[in-house]
């Protein structure tokens, strides 16, 4: 062949590969299945107990869990797969991120083979260079000086921008730890909140409602809480909040027959302010068949012996 | 200096730093009792009892709850169960007891209820068929011990087996600090 | 009681008088050896003898108690047991830290005998004695870590009858009884190409009459360690049920990193041969490829990075991590001191010659060595100054290697194909148009039968590219010689390339086109996946003196059934899941029983991987083998021992 005709051939060559090679990149191979993705997020989580193995990797019973889990989440269809990650990492610790992080200390482990790479290769470069031309000493320090430089720059540069692109970018702490608008959050401030600042902890669980107007615990506490705050006010406002109260009470135990909190504070309140210890027996009776919290049964024990005495006597 | 000393010379440093690196590392594996969970909220936990009668965490707010992470044939759960058995009588006799649960980690319930048909303890051991609630917690290998407060807020994490007394000391000592 | 503690004696004793024979041998060696004295060198063969014979008795013994279920030594309380059958209860002896290191003393002495048998009538010469001086040096130290650290002749508590034998993973597959004695003989093998290479320095003989010494030993434990690997591989994918034969554990990376130096060392030796150049970089990358092996054994044996292989930790860390550094800190003093003399007069003229092609070869191989220690070590660095742990995993390792390992492909296009010493730019676009054409060919087919995604492509084009290069050299040495093209370095070598781009083909076609879902299967309904129907035939329940376990028995396309498993040690209390895999020439349907399997219910979870090609993975590693084999096969034509100072044509077949 000749060197023209040769020439030609490696052009076409080349254009033609070129060409299929970017067909085949850009080509859609199919939509991800759901298991692709469990795949794909378990790859990126190292199971717990294995020092290194990837979930997707291990039979250990924690990877398993760890697998069912992610299943369940990429089944409700609600999360990202960053957001899964960030479940397993928020739980487990930030060591089961197996990819490394893209900035700080970590990004090293994608900086410095970048580096190496381009120092060695400039070095190469160099040494041939150097024995193609006869050079002085004061140029060759120049070039010298050259080559590391030219190394610092584009091992350095070339370094960052692979642990930019393949590091991780969740950070290390991803837990969000304290205020957000999440309902447990909210239930758990009106909690903490609770007998000291009965203003602000009614505020929160109406905040609950307002989302979630059948949760449960915000219905029975709110109620809880108002009934407490007005037996400080006059009659009129009482038997308002009286009324509103065993509503609420009601409509929780409605919702969740099985829910001690709301019967015994039923029971307490009927005793209390309604004055009916016949009803207030019954409910309290239920309501310790319900095997209620500690600070809720400590309230309603002694007042459902009273509450017994009266009616008995 | 000649290219090849420099290079030997670099490679020294860098070796003499990797072995020091290796004579730092104790090969400790032990993650001790720290979780990112320490502090927030106690996750969802809504499962039920072997003798299948529902339960959910959320409900138990008003009470010191103690879960324990259990495993029927795991050597530590087994020699740490007297413990558990004395620290939920001392429990017993407290007004403001703290309720006990068993977490089963990846085992049978017919195995379950002949250990502790054996081995003594009556509490409810709550399912946990696919591991769910492991995951929520972040347990990896059993046993494992929490305990949340009446607020629902985890406030410690034992990991592996717990000795004599150390429960019984630990929930005083929250119970005093939650003054 | 009396003969039970006897065996532990007599174990212990055994090993103690290795140690004084090592020991002794290498003052014999390396006296006689400074005084060119021959009556101090006779000694050598008679220290040699010794030192075998306790090591193969050392390890009798321990076989011998391992056979006889003998529950008054430790070990065999660890990992005996007396319902473990007779083959895997042979293997259990190197399935536990203190066997394997007791497996490495009889390997070692085992090359060690092979040599002085081999040099029998030059142990005179000063190269020869240093080398004998420097195998005794290692064999002595783990002797005396086989018999302080590690002894496995510890006498265990009285009274046990039984023990709980090998781990159920290892009672899985007959794999057990290979994988780990042929890794050893390729790990342990390249101490004898190290020790000539520190004897070269030592004796100051630097001339390359040491490397055409040991260039088949060399060769053989690369071939041993690669084969090693592969089984590895297979065994993983055989057995431990993720489907995967690669995890990037730090036990698989510690095997790699000497393979990779030694990869770069067999190539790149051969310009010292044909004109004496690269010396330092030669033997460098031996004494790395030596020190890779104690630093592996270092990260898999002392507990400071844990792995699926999860030999316990030990007091052993302390004593191979000083060994590396004596190894390494002598080597560095070695080449700082004698590195003049190893400079050549030429030098490498131009990068697009044979030996640019190599050097180039050898700095890929650097940077692809250090991305694996770096990745392996990094954790303990970051816990070091941090106080935090991390782990670095499959994600970090596949995307920095794909991108070596396309390079690696590239250059074995490219390099058989170059011309030595001259500048190879226009043969090369003559010659490579024939490879090239089949690399896009096989991009082609790929795309046609559905691949998609730059890397794979890549890799089936380079791939094809560098096949043809190999097929193009092979075919011109046949036309030549005959049958005898397919014997020797060169020919063997491109053999082996074959196999090697099987391999990488292999792996990127299963990395990314694997396909897979969990299936829950009810007894008369069949399931389709991936264009196969699975149905579930039956399930079936087992039970044996030490575990029981479920099968389900799976047809696929409606032929014979495929039972995956899992399998409950009863002893241990360790659930094992077994896989069972259908292989054909384009793909394996790989099936995995998922828990809780209830026996009764006629329903079975399973999970269904499709795999493609992933068969050439191993039919690539019989062909490397193979090749292997043909390379180190001796020629009639005897090559002279100083490297050729004359041009020579590319047609003419290096033996």
């Amino acid at each position: 062949m000749s060197g023209g005709a040769r020439r030609l051939a490696w052009a076409g060559l080349l254009v033609v590969t070129a060409a299929l090679l970017v067909f085949g990149s850009v080509r859609d191979s199919g939509p991800l299945t759901q298991q692709d993705r469990i795949d794909a997020i378990t790859k990126r989580v190292a199971c717990p107990t294995c020092d290194g193995e990837s979930v997707y990797v291990s039979r250990a019973a924690a990877a398993q869990a760890i697998r069912a889990e992610v299943a369940r989440q990429v089944g409700d269809g609600l999360s990202t797969d960053d957001e899964i990650v960030a479940y397993i990492a928020d739980r487990f610790g930030g060591q089961v991120l197996l990819v490394p992080r893209g900035s700080g200390i970590d990004a090293l482990v994608w900086v410095l083979p970048v580096v190496v790479a381009v120092a060695l290769v400039a070095a190469l470069a160099s040494s041939f260079r150097r024995g193609a031309v006869a050079t002085g000493a004061r140029s060759r320090r120049a070039q010298l000086v050259v080559t590391v430089a030219v190394v610092v720059v584009v091992g350095v540069g070339g370094g960052v921008l692979v642990a930019r692109q393949a590091g991780q970018r969740l950070p290390l702490q991803t837990a969000t730890g304290g205020i957000d608008d999440s309902t447990a959050s909210l239930l758990a401030q009106a909690r903490l909140a609770g007998p000291t600042d009965v203003k602000s902890a009614i505020e929160l669980y109406a905040r609950v409602l307002e989302t979630d107007p059948d949760n449960v615990e915000a219905l029975t506490y709110r109620a809880w809480l108002i009934m407490l705050s007005a037996r400080q006010f006059d009659e009129s406002l009482r038997q308002q909040a009286y009324a509103s109260t065993i509503t609420a009470l009601g409509r929780a135990i409605e919702l969740e027959p099985g829910y001690p909190d709301a019967m015994c504070f039923l029971g307490i309140v009927v005793y209390r302010d309604g004055g009916d210890a016949k009803s207030a027996k019954e409910f309290l009776d239920r309501c310790l068949e319900r095997n209620p919290p500690n600070e809720v049964r400590g309230m309603v024990e002694s007042l459902a012996a009273e509450a017994a005495a009266e009616v008995g006597g | 200096m000649r290219t090849s000393r420099v290079a030997v010379l670099a490679t020294g440093v860098v070796f003499a730093a990797l072995v020091a690196v290796f004579v730092v590392s104790d090969g400790d594996t032990d993650v001790g009792a720290r979780s990112p969970l320490l502090g927030a909220p106690a996750p969802a936990v809504v499962t039920s009892t072997v003798d299948d009668a529902p339960f959910d965490l959320a409900r138990r707010k008003g009470s010191w709850v103690v879960l324990n992470f259990f495993n029927s044939t795991c050597v530590p759960c087994i020699a740490e169960h007297p413990s558990l058995v004395d620290f939920v009588a001392d429990e017993a006799g407290r007004a403001d007891r703290a309720e006990f649960y068993t977490v089963v980690n990846d085992d049978s319930d017919e195995a379950i209820n002949g250990f502790f048909a054996a081995k003594g303890g009556d509490w409810p051991k709550l399912r946990d068929t696919d591991g769910a609630v492991a995951v929520a917690f972040g347990v990896a290998k059993v046993p494992e011990t929490w305990i949340i407060d009446p607020n629902g807020f985890v406030r410690l994490r034992i990991i592996g087996a717990v000795n004599d007394g150390v429960l019984e000391a630990q929930m005083a000592r929250l119970r005093a600090g939650d003054q | 009681m009396l003969v039970a503690s006897a065996t532990a004696q007599l174990g212990r004793a055994i090993l103690l008088a290795g140690f004084l024979a090592s020991f002794f041998g290498l003052f014999a060696a390396a006296i006689g050896a400074r005084r060119n004295d021959p009556a101090t060198l006779r000694f050598v063969p008679r220290f040699v003898v010794i030192a075998v014979a306790m090591a193969v008795a050392a390890f009798a013994v321990m076989e011998r108690a391992m056979i006889t279920r003998d529950f008054s030594l430790e070990y065999v309380q660890k990992v005996g047991s007396r319902s473990t059958p007779a083959l895997y209860n042979f293997a259990a002896v190197w399935s536990a830290l203190e066997g394997s290191i007791l497996m490495w003393v009889l390997i070692l002495a085992g090359y060690l005998a092979a040599a002085a048998w081999w040099m029998r009538r030059r142990l005179g010469e000063p190269l020869v004695a240093w080398a004998m001086a420097v195998m005794f040096a290692v064999l002595a130290f783990f002797f005396l870590i086989s018999f302080g650290p590690a002894n496995p002749f510890v006498v265990g508590p009285p009274g046990v009858t039984d023990g709980p034998g090998p781990n159920p993973l290892l009672q899985n597959h007959v794999l057990v009884m290979f994988h780990p004695p042929i890794l050893y003989l390729g790990y342990v093998g390249m101490t004898v190409p190290f020790a000539f290479a520190l004897a070269a320095l030592i004796a100051g003989k630097v001339e390359d009459g040491w490397l055409h010494l040991t260039r088949r030993w060399t060769v053989s434990a690369w071939g041993f360690l690669t084969f090693g690997i592969a089984l590895g591989g297979w065994w993983s994918y055989e057995v431990l049920g993720w489907s995967g034969v690669w995890a990037w554990d730090p036990v698989e990376n510690a095997s790699l990193l000497p393979w990779i130096t030694g990869t770069a060392y067999i190539h790149s030796v051969m310009v010292q041969e044909r004109r004496g150049l690269l010396r330092v970089w030669n033997v460098s990358l031996l004494i790395a490829t030596f020190s890779l092996t104690i630093l592996g054994t270092f990260l898999t044996r002392s507990g400071v990075l844990n792995s699926v292989h999860a030999f316990s930790e030990s007091d052993i860390g302390p004593w191979l991590l000083a060994a590396f550094a004596v190894v390494v800190a002598v080597s560095l003093v070695l080449i700082f001191v004698r590195g003049d003399q190893l400079r050549a007069d030429g030098r490498v003229e131009t990068v697009f010659s044979r030996e640019g092609a190599y050097l180039v070869n050898n700095v890929l191989f650097a940077v692809f060595a250090f991305v694996v220690l770096l990745g392996t070590v990094f954790p303990l660095v970051v816990e070091a100054i941090q106080r935090r742990q991390i782990v670095v995993g499959e994600p970090f390792f596949d995307r920095l290697t794909v991108p070596i390992g396309l390079t690696m492909l590239f250059i074995m296009a490219v390099a058989p194909v170059l011309p030595w010493r001259r500048d190879g730019r226009d043969t090369l676009s003559q010659r490579l148009l024939g490879p090239a054409v089949f690399g896009a060919a096989c991009v082609a087919v790929s795309l046609v039968v559905g691949a998609a995604g730059i890397a794979p492509l890549l890799a089936f084009g380079l791939g094809g590219a560098a096949a043809g290069s190999a097929a193009r050299h092979l075919w011109r040495a046949v036309r030549v010689q005959r049958l005898r093209g397919f014997v020797g370095r060169a020919n063997g070598g491109m053999v082996v390339h074959l196999g090697v781009i099987l391999i990488c083909v292999a792996l990127a076609a299963s990395n990314s086109f694997t396909r897979s879902q969990e299936i829950d299967l009810v007894e008369g309904r069949a399931a389709t996946f991936a264009g196969h129907t699975f149905e579930l035939v039956d399930i079936v329940a087992e039970r044996d003196a030490r575990s029981q376990s479920v099968r389900a028995l799976v047809s696929i396309d409606g032929g014979t059934p495929y039972a995956p498993s899992i399998t409950k040690f009863t002893r241990i209390g360790m659930n094992v899941g077994t896989p069972s895999v259908r292989t054909s020439l384009t793909h394996d349907v790989y099936l995995t029983l998922e828990p809780p399997v209830r026996q009764d219910s006629g329903q079975a979870r399973i999970k269904v991987f499709v795999k493609p090609l992933i068969l050439w993975l191993w039919i690539g590693t019989f062909v490397m083998a193979f090749g292997t084999l043909l390379a180190v096969v001796p020629v009639r034509r005897k090559r002279a021992a100083q490297p050729s100072i004359h041009e020579v044509r590319d047609e003419a077949i290096d033996a």
